[in-house]
């Protein structure tokens, strides 16, 4: 699937702000780290509110945020609920520590902000549960949440420990830091091999073909499970996620550990973090890369397919052009017309793209193609008044059939009367190759457009066009 | 009230697209989205045969909405926007949609696509502006090989019916749209083994597929 950077930060940051005040509440339980609070809950603030902006650019309406709370089962709406229990325990927690006589939050406090803390941490990994995707649907997820919650929690309060100088809290930032890190490693270890022996839970289609995906390869679900241990994700794994992530911040907190001093806390603990925030990343991130549908015709879904096929560029001018190649013709601006290969377009004398940020569709204007008609093999003429359907044929081989007449976006597709009479349904390919090259005239859809032709050729030449269109008209071609 | 489907012969469908285009078609769908694809399944080596050509098999599989019983999509959207409709389709409420494609996420077959224009997340909607008007999805009106049929669950899978002519499979296309014939009339025979459905991973899809003896069902 491709990567959803808002959502990937969102979780990220949740966790940091989870485990920072369920680091503080562990310490308010013990009944130390007084100097620590303020900025911890500063901190887990922060985290907070960079994450709901995070999320919030992943929302396509996001005034109608308030709108996701209308389902209060779903994932979402739990995650919503439980940033503002989040926060009403931050507020309770400060009010809670001005108002007690040593200056620390009371025990109960203490362990509301350890709950609230984690258990934000577990919702969220909870409301990515989803059985259509393996590889997420696993209560690892929010497992793994969790303790990367406790780990880079605990490396935070490290940091904040050594920079206020809060003596008593070295010890237990540090010994949590390093066990949340033993834990980590071995809760990834776990899901990983998990992952890789998850291709048995996805449906076995061998060979398959999506004519809207043409260049996009065949999941091969084996490879892509098996990729974080052994495969092309492994040293991204090893070396990023256990190594740097994990490995290296262990072995800081535990020199942090045995030196106990304030500035060994900060520097180690910076670098710890840092290491664990690269390595809490880039798990993400191949969470990710190998989500693939149990039923496995796409990466991920298909409206977030894999970053092999990213959508086709949308700048008028280019798919402009793009057309004519398709079709076998020049770009042909204002009026002129050209002809190649017994094929004529021609337009008209201003812009008719039907494309937002185009001018409008001056009435009564369109393109045109000539070619001869595969049915009476006069010449005729296939008009298409928005370009959109011609993209269509640009990116990909679609068939045509005979009967649609769709005037939807301003697409007006005559079919010749005698094809349609004939009762059959009458398909017409435009093959990959044909797009490429400029294909041989009766490779193409010609149709006649008998009266559609009659009334533009008056328009625009006057009533001896019309005359002659109506003698070909009169060639054969049932119901011209 | 109705339960809606819609079940494909694929011993029938020929993979011409025609219904693919026709709901972009009819449905104003985005560049590059598709409410309805026809993928090509195979082709695969027949058991007990050779193991290469000419002992192959493959057949055409249109992927939509499946409009399922139990829907993950439905489960995880935060703003009721993806609902069960009283006909037993599923829609989604625009007005209440705020893009988060989690609901896209959830769908086993990937038949959801955000609309970057209105940004909302849109799908199959088994032309319900069609069928609330008696005619049928456009995807089986359209259809080029007339293997699609729609109708309620409740009256039975054979009593599904198609555009087609029950007398004259060669009648003209203008009296073909106006005639109807039900599935148990107009197919091959059929028994309830060869109807299939797409993964279930606890959604329960509607949608079926008949795929007789001679073909694999492999999706």
């Amino acid at each position: 699937m491709e990567l959803q950077w808002p959502l990937i930060l969102f979780t990220f940051f949740l966790c940091v702000a989870g485990g920072t005040l369920a680091m503080q509440g562990l310490l308010a339980v013990l009944g130390r780290g007084k100097q620590m609070q303020v900025p911890s809950l500063i901190v887990a603030a922060a985290a907070l509110v960079v994450g709901g902006i995070s999320v919030f650019l992943h929302l396509e309406h996001w005034e109608r945020i308030f709108n996701g709370f209308g389902h209060i089962t779903s994932g979402i709406t739990l995650e919503f609920i439980f940033c503002i229990v989040f926060a009403v325990v931050l507020v309770l927690y400060f009010l809670m520590m001005h108002r007690s006589e040593e200056g620390v939050a009371p025990k109960w406090v203490g362990v509301i902000a350890i709950v609230a803390g984690l258990a934000l941490c577990a919702v969220t990994g909870d409301s990515y549960l989803m059985s259509a995707l393996p590889v997420w649907d696993t209560v690892m997820l929010p497992v793994y949440y969790v303790v990367d919650a406790c780990f880079l929690g605990a490396l935070v309060g490290m940091v904040i420990a050594g920079a206020v100088k809060c003596s008593d809290a070295f010890a237990i930032t540090s010994k949590v830091a390093l066990v949340a890190g033993i834990v980590q490693c071995v809760v990834l270890v776990i899901y990983a091999v998990l992952i890789n022996n998850m291709g048995g839970m996805f449906t076995e289609v061998t060979y398959y073909f999506d004519p809207t995906l043409p260049d996009v390869g065949m999941v091969d679900t084996d490879a892509v499970v098996g990729s974080i241990l052994t495969g092309s994700n492994a040293l991204a794994y090893w070396a990023g996620v256990q190594l740097v992530g994990v490995v290296v911040p262990v072995v800081l907190a535990f020199l942090a550990l045995r030196a106990n001093a304030a500035a060994k806390l900060v520097s180690y603990g910076a670098l710890g973090l840092a290491c664990a925030v690269a390595g809490a990343f880039i798990w993400r991130c191949l969470l990710y890369m190998v989500a693939v549908l149990a039923l496995p015709f796409f990466y991920g879904c298909a409206g977030l397919t894999a970053v092999e096929t990213p959508r086709p560029p949308r700048p008028p001018v280019v798919r402009h052009l793009a057309v004519h190649r398709c079709l076998g013709a020049h770009l042909v601006p204002f009026g002129l017309s050209t002809k190649r290969n017994g094929l004529t377009l021609r337009f008209p004398a201003a812009p008719t793209l039907a494309f937002p940020g185009f001018p409008s569709r001056p009435k009564g204007r369109s393109a045109a193609l000539q070619g001869n008609c595969r049915h009476c093999g006069n010449p005729r003429l296939l008009e298409w008044s928005c370009y959109a359907a011609l993209a269509e044929i640009e990116f990909l081989s679609l068939w045509w059939t005979a009967g649609i007449e769709n005037r939807t976006r301003g697409a007006s597709i005559r079919i010749c009367p005698a094809l349609r009479n004939a009762g059959a349904p009458l398909v017409f390919r435009l093959s990959r190759a044909e797009q490429l090259t400029p294909p041989p005239v009766a490779s193409l859809w010609e149709t006649c457009t008998c009266h559609i032709d009659v009334r533009e050729k008056r328009r625009e030449h006057g009533r001896q066009d019309e005359r002659a269109a109506r003698r070909r008209c009169s060639r054969g071609c049932n119901g011209c | 009230m109705a339960n809606y489907a819609i079940v494909t012969d694929l011993n029938r469908c020929t993979g011409c697209l025609a219904c693919t285009v026709a709901c972009k078609a009819i449905n104003g769908v985005d560049v590059g989205n598709f409410w309805i694809k026809t993928l090509r399944i195979g082709p695969h080596p027949t058991e007990s045969g050779s193991g290469h050509y000419p002992d192959v098999e493959m057949y055409f599989l249109p992927v939509q909405c499946q409009h399922c019983s139990n829907p993950e999509c439905v489960r995880v959207c935060p703003t009721e926007a993806s609902h069960v409709a009283a006909d037993g389709t599923i829609q989604i409420d625009k007005e209440k949609c705020i893009g988060c494609q989690f609901c896209a996420m959830a769908c086993p077959y990937g038949v959801r696509y955000l609309n970057e224009s209105e940004k909302v997340v849109e799908k199959c909607t088994l032309c319900e502006q069609r069928i609330q008007q008696g005619e049928l999805p456009q995807c089986v009106a359209q259809c080029g090989a007339r293997a699609r049929f729609f109708g309620d669950l409740d009256q039975g899978v054979d009593n599904f019916e198609g555009p087609a002519h029950p007398d004259s499979p060669g009648c003209q296309y203008d009296e073909m749209t106006k005639t109807r014939v039900k599935l148990k009339d107009y197919v091959e025979a059929y028994t309830s083994s060869d109807i299939h459905h797409l993964t279930d991973t606890g959604n329960a899809p509607k949608l079926m597929y008949i795929l007789r003896e001679g073909r694999k069902w492999r999706a």
